[in-house]
């Protein structure tokens, strides 16, 4: 699959909400489930991206099911076509209702694509990739947040970090990260939502204007 | 103006010839009063008090009077030597040199000089030589040999009835020979003369031997007649350095056991060993050394002066080799510890003519003293810089060898290449070495004639170049063979980069199979690095049963970069054993790079608990020569997270090299020191502070000290309190290096024998336990009682380096193939019986040692180490599993550190991780059970890579259930109720035949330590002997998966826990017999459970360190190994 057709797979998905294949009664009271996610937040040429790999992975009987279902060549392995065709089907799954937000506005993402590996037998890991595209303004906070619905007790919690790449960083609340990465924040309905904001190296604090590139990112 | 001009030259010459005058070399010998006075370097061992000699063109420290800060036991010793530098002074620390030499001090037989007095003799103001003099009397390098020293050299008065010889205690007379060393630096040379005079003190004649010991050679059935004292050197080269030999190159251990095999039938004095014009070194790092006898009139060369009853030289006999007065021999070498033996002292010394009498020696009339002379050069860190100076100072006439070495590839001059010279004919050794420079030249001197020169760059040698030295001197521009390069990133299955081992793995050609590696895969003679092989018999059909390691090396970024020769490699990446392995197949061309992508995966579930490994070294300790950066980066590369540092006698910090390489998230630090006594046990302490204003940085004196004396001189430097400074007794069955073993612990009952009895005749029945016993008499008391002190707290049960004498030897299923005489055979007992000889345990181990204490009541803590000294030999293998309720590193310190090794929820491992409990209980705890009846659940944990097959419950020192393992993804659960009669502690030991290699590299040979060195000596003497010596442990073989738990103490009814006791065995014959049924009651009910959900936490965050990837990296390596 190309990979644009699977980031509108994805994006479909995203759009309609998590499809059933995981999250049916068995899948409901599977405890072999764990997700988490990881961002970057990088220059671009108007602002910033920020890309968020999220990591579900599933165990047990039903891991087995899944896997037999994708394996489509029969060889006991998930190559690299089958995963694709795996992780799209259970990325709604795997994004839930994550939802980034900039200030109060929710960012549509621009791409995704999906990978699947089989750990072991009974084992496999799905990851998604998503990118987003922003503006950034000085102290811009983002938040990325799990929507009410889906973190209900059918639905693992998830972690999440960040990291920035130079000439950004990133600050919590908490402060800055230690090397540069901040989190790992659990989303939970008591906490729905990991926040934090992009510092530009290029921008002085404050002004909103950019001074000397370092060089680090595209030219204007 | 031509008058002015000449003028103006002539005040030119003048000022020169002024200034030449003023910079004539000069030698000068004075007494280190600051430490800018010091020479400095990874060796370096000087201190204010020493005494320094120095020139133009060397520098050298003589320790002064006191007991050694080396490896050897007194003062007085040679112990750093350099050549003078264009840098910057010396500072506080010490200098800023580059000496890489352990030690040096002369021996008489078996004898060392301690010193009384050292001072200088000749400062060398007049512009002549230089001369530290260091005067006192004989000592025992190892008290064993006192009786050697005592009663064959005569250096002691002797007890008047010569039987009392027989009893080592005895030997307590007044010394009757006084030694004197001159190191001598003339101006100008590279070289110190050394000159040893030994004087006979007594009125009386003096022999060697005297009538009591011609009485031992006699009752030993050796000739006494033929006896000559042998004089020479011990030389502590350092762990850093390749001895050379002119002829064998750079081979001494095989050309050690060659002569071993061809010299078997000499006769004492004759010791088998290397016969060498001169033992040279070389070192990529520093200095060079070189030593060379000297004539001296008043003393034979050694190896000259042996002669059978028809006047042939034994050894030109033996060897079928040229010998003159300047051949010595090299008995021994055993962990950068070298005997040499040079010269042969006279039968006898005449009476001592008193004070102000002239005597010469060398007549036909014994003098009082004897002398011999040995000197001692500086190279620049090749063999050749070394040999040029023994040339110029014994008058061969050599010519200039130049060259220059490029690569074959490119053209490019090669930096940092050996350049080897071989005779011009033949299948000889090297005779000569030499280094390239930054612009790929090199020289040397050598005598005129045809010689071939080959050229090793990395790990590739090339073919042999024959060329012509004529008087006028050579030109040689060599091609050296140009390898290629595997550049690897380590990720783990998040994309972050790892800290990581990148092993390189070559297969044998076909038609080498079973070949010995030696013989084409490697050139030891040539200074190229033993190769370890998987040792499996080899299938030339069968490419998996071929395999050797090329190269290992650690990074500490994700990213390592690794020079082969051009070929076909097998790649694995790994990280300790808790992570999955990597394997990749490349093709390396030369002067290209291979790329690969290791992705790791996290495998084990260790939550709560760190690993650490108790017992590490690198550069400080004499035998290691490893940088401590690269110490740190192997360590943590194999997943460690707590690294304690533990030089011999030297205290190192290792946090400022973690910190320098960024590991601070992955791992943590702790300060240790592992005091090293010659020979009563090896002692880990930590933690402990480290004293910058020592030179040893708070390492103590030793000598004499009792253990107990030792244990608490080691709480004193504690950085905790004395009672949370662990003292810990490293490899305690490990011979001379070993407590246990040298203080004769009884393998059976944990106790401390009784003296002896060394009247006669039982004491000729004895003599190893009368006349040379483990420890001598420093280590008993005045009644002959034992020293042993049982206030220790933790025993190192698992060592990497011993890891072959984990239990006492039991007698195996097969004794097929083993050389044991057929009457032996027939009396040796039912397999699995614990061997015994000589109506003690034949082969003890550790673990059952610990058994022992532990039904004594003991509550020692078992712990382990890798004891690891090199880059890759068992780094982090074994290591030990501390509970501490965490997973991050960088929460730990001194005290929770001692806290859970207190707690006793530890582990000790080489690969499978394991928990046990009994009724719930974890390791370390105390319960009470009404009935006896208790759950045991085990946990087993390991990567796909390490596969444990069997699991022991020991109770109370008895096997009392084994069960089987099979392990389903990376898992295995087994529980069993036992029903116990009474109090008990309980063990869990799971065990694996399969082989580790290569991620724990195999030991292919038996280290030469320094117990066989004493044994090279004493066999002769048939002091020890054995006649199951074929079923003793191998310290040589592949590392198979182990792991041990510490105790469970469960209290069966009421009271307070009791200790079950010694057990009731003995040996008999060539077997312990139990006296008390072994078997428990048949009740056990066994069952293999559920593996525990794997996701606990081996997912997700709680154990991500390091840095944090761009995670379209992650992204892109995901799923790209999957399976």
């Amino acid at each position: 699959m190309k990979r644009f057709a699977r980031w509108a797979v994805v994006g479909l998905t995203l759009a309609m909400g998590p499809s059933l294949i995981l999250l049916t009664p068995a899948a409901a009271h599977e405890k072999r489930v764990a997700r988490h996610g990881m961002m970057t937040v990088r220059a671009a040429q108007d602002g910033v991206e920020i890309d968020a790999m999220v990591v579900m992975r599933v165990g047990g009987e039903r891991a087995v099911s899944v896997l037999s279902r994708y394996d489509l060549n029969r060889d006991g392995k998930l190559n690299a076509a089958e995963g694709a065709l795996l992780a799209d089907s259970v990325s709604p799954d795997v994004m839930g209702g994550l939802v980034l937000r900039q200030g109060k506005v929710a960012l549509k993402p621009t791409a995704a694509e999906g990978r699947a590996r089989r750990v072991e037998r009974d084992l496999f890991e799905v990851a998604i990739l998503v990118t987003w595209p922003a503006r950034l303004e000085a102290g811009t906070a983002f938040s990325i947040r799990e929507t009410v619905g889906h973190m209900g007790a059918s639905q693992t919690a998830i972690q999440m970090q960040a990291s920035a790449l130079p000439p950004l960083s990133l600050r919590t609340a908490r402060g800055l990260g230690r090397k540069g990465i901040v989190g790992p924040a659990v989303l939970s309905p008591e906490s729905p939502a990991f926040v934090f904001t992009v510092r530009d190296a290029r921008i002085a604090p404050g002004d909103g204007q950019r001074t000397q590139r370092t060089g680090l990112s595209p030219t204007p | 103006m031509y008058r002015a001009i000449s003028g103006a030259a002539l005040l030119a010459a003048l000022l020169v010839f002024t200034a030449c005058e003023s910079v004539k070399p000069q030698s000068a010998a004075r007494k280190v009063a600051t430490r800018t006075d010091l020479i400095g370097g990874p060796s370096a061992l000087g201190e204010i008090g020493d005494f320094l000699l120095e020139n133009d063109k060397i520098r050298v420290i003589i320790q002064d009077k006191g007991f050694s800060r080396g490896f050897g036991v007194y003062g007085g010793s040679l112990i750093d030597a350099d050549r003078v530098r264009p840098t910057r002074p010396g500072d506080a620390d010490g200098g800023q040199g580059r000496d890489v030499f352990g030690e040096f001090f002369p021996i008489s037989f078996v004898e060392a000089l301690v010193p009384d007095d050292v001072r200088v003799h000749r400062s060398g103001a007049d512009g002549g030589p230089a001369v530290v003099r260091v005067t006192g009397y004989g000592g025992n390098f190892l008290t064993l040999t006192r009786t050697l020293n005592h009663v064959i050299l005569n250096s002691h008065e002797l007890p008047d009835d010569p039987l009392d010889a027989l009893n080592i205690n005895n030997l307590v007379g007044d010394p009757k020979l006084r030694y004197q060393v001159d190191y001598s630096l003339s101006p100008g040379k590279r070289f110190v003369d050394i000159k040893v005079r030994v004087e006979n003190l007594s009125d009386d004649v003096l022999y060697m031997p005297p009538e009591t010991g011609k009485l031992l050679l006699g009752v030993l059935g050796l000739n006494a007649n033929t006896f000559q004292v042998p004089l020479g050197y011990v030389l502590l080269f350092g762990g850093g350095n390749d001895v050379f030999s002119p002829g064998a190159g750079f081979d001494i251990r095989f050309g050690l056991e060659e002569s071993y095999a061809k010299g078997g039938d000499l006769e004492f004095p004759a010791l088998p060993g290397l016969l060498t014009p001169a033992l040279v070194t070389r070192n990529k790092d520093g200095a060079s050394y070189g030593l060379f006898t000297t004539p001296n009139p008043c003393s034979q060369g050694f190896v000259a002066s042996q002669l059978n009853e028809g006047g042939e030289n034994v050894y030109q006999k033996a060897y079928d080799a040229e010998v003159d007065e300047q051949t010595m021999l090299v008995p021994f070498l055993a962990s950068s510890f070298t005997g040499v033996f040079a010269s042969s002292a006279p039968n006898q010394l005449a009476a001592n003519p008193g004070p102000g009498v002239e005597v010469n020696c060398g007549g036909d009339t014994p003098a009082h003293f004897f002398e011999f002379s040995a000197r001692f050069a500086v190279g620049d860190g090749d063999v050749a810089s070394v040999l040029d100076v023994h040339y110029a100072e014994t008058g061969v006439a050599t010519a200039p060898l130049v060259g220059r070495v490029l690569d074959s590839a490119f053209g490019n001059p090669v930096a940092g290449a050996s350049i080897l010279v071989y005779p011009g004919e033949g299948e000889g050794k090297p005779i000569n070495q030499m280094a390239s420079g930054e612009d790929g030249r090199f020289r040397a001197n050598l005598p005129p004639g045809n010689y071939r020169a080959r050229v090793e760059n990395g790990p590739m040698l090339s073919g042999y170049v024959p060329f012509t030295l004529s008087a006028e001197g050579k030109n040689l521009v060599l091609s050296a063979p140009t390898p290629g390069r595997i550049s690897v990133h380590v990720r783990d299955d998040l994309g972050q980069r790892l800290p990581a081992k990148v092993t390189v793995v070559g297969t044998i050609a076909p038609e080498n199979a079973n070949r010995p590696v030696k013989e084409y895969l490697f050139d030891l003679a040539a200074g190229q690095h033993w190769r370890k092989h998987d040792m499996v018999p080899d299938d030339p059909d069968d490419p998996s049963t071929r395999r050797y390691i090329e190269a290992v090396d650690y990074t500490h970024d994700g990213q390592a970069v690794l020079t082969v020769p051009p070929g076909e490699w097998l790649v694995y990446t790994s990280r300790g054993s808790e992570y999955t392995l990597n394997v990749a197949e490349v093709t390396v061309t030369a002067g290209e790079t291979a790329n690969v992508v290791a992705a790791l995966r996290r495998a084990v579930d260790t939550q709560g608990y760190l690993s650490a490994d108790f017992h590490l070294h690198a550069a400080p300790s004499l035998d290691s020569d490893l940088d401590l950066h690269d110490r740190v980066r192997s360590v943590v590369g194999e997943g460690v997270e707590l690294l304690v540092s533990t030089d011999h006698n030297f205290i190192t910090d290792y946090a400022p090299y973690l910190a320098d390489l960024g590991l601070e998230s992955w791992a943590s630090t702790m300060i240790g020191i592992e005091m090293t006594t010659l020979e009563s046990g090896h002692f880990n302490g930590f933690p402990v502070r480290r004293d910058l204003g020592k030179i040893t940085r708070g390492a103590f004196e030793w000598s004499l000290m009792t253990p107990e004396e030792v244990f608490t001189a080691i709480r004193e430097i504690g950085s905790l309190e004395p009672e949370n400074t662990i003292v810990q007794v490293n490899h305690p069955r490990d011979s001379l290096l070993g407590y246990f073993y040298q203080y004769d612990l009884d393998p059976l009952m944990a106790v401390v024998p009784d003296p002896p009895d060394c009247t006669v005749p039982a004491a000729l029945s004895n003599l190893a336990g009368c006349a040379a016993p483990n420890n001598g008499p420093a280590f008993r008391d005045a009644d002959g009682y034992s020293t042993f002190s049982f206030d220790f707290d933790a025993i190192e049960i698992l060592n990497g380096s011993v890891i072959g004498q984990l239990h006492h030897v039991r007698m195996p299923a097969s004794t097929a193939g083993l050389d044991i005489a057929p009457e032996v055979l027939a009396q040796l007992p039912e397999p699995g019986t614990i061997l015994c000889e000589d109506g003690t345990v034949a082969f003890p181990g550790g673990v059952d040692d610990w058994f022992n204490l532990l039904n004594l009541g003991h509550r020692y803590v078992g712990l382990a180490g890798s004891d690891a000294h090199g880059l890759s030999n068992h780094t982090g293998y074994p290591r030990t599993y501390l509970y501490v309720g965490h997973d991050d590193p960088r929460a730990l310190d001194d005290r929770s550190v001692v806290d859970s090794i207190r707690q006793r929820r530890v582990m000790m491992t080489n690969g499978p991780f394991v928990e046990v409990s009994v009724n719930g209980m974890p390791m370390g705890a105390n319960l009470r059970t009404a009935d006896g009846k208790v759950e045991v659940n085990i946990d087993i944990q390991s990567p796909p890579w390490i596969l444990p097959d069997t699991g022991i419950i020991w109770v109370n020192g008895r096997e009392r259930d084994r069960f089987p393992i099979e392990m389903s993804n990376g898992r295995f659960a087994y529980s069993v109720d036992l029903s116990l009669e009474a109090d008990s502690w309980l063990v869990v030991e799971v065990t694996g035949d399969q082989s580790l290699f290569p991620i724990v590299e195999p030991e292919n040979l038996e280290p030469m330590q320094l117990g066989e060195a004493v044994d090279a000596v004493a066999e002769p003497l048939g002091l020890f002997s054995t006649s199951i010596d074929a079923l003793a442990p191998s310290l040589a073989g592949v590392f198979t998966p182990v792991a041990v738990t510490n105790p469970i103490w469960i209290t069966v009814g009421e009271g307070e826990w009791d200790a079950p006791g010694a057990a009731d065995r003995e040996c008999v014959g060539f077997g312990v017999v139990d006296h008390k049924s072994s078997r428990f009651l048949a009740d056990d009910v066994r069952r293999v459970t559920e593996p525990i959900n794997p996701l606990k936490s081996s997912f997700g965050f709680p154990r991500l360190k390091g840095e944090f990837r761009d995670v379209r990296v992650i992204f892109e390596q995901f799923g790209r190994h999957t399976h």
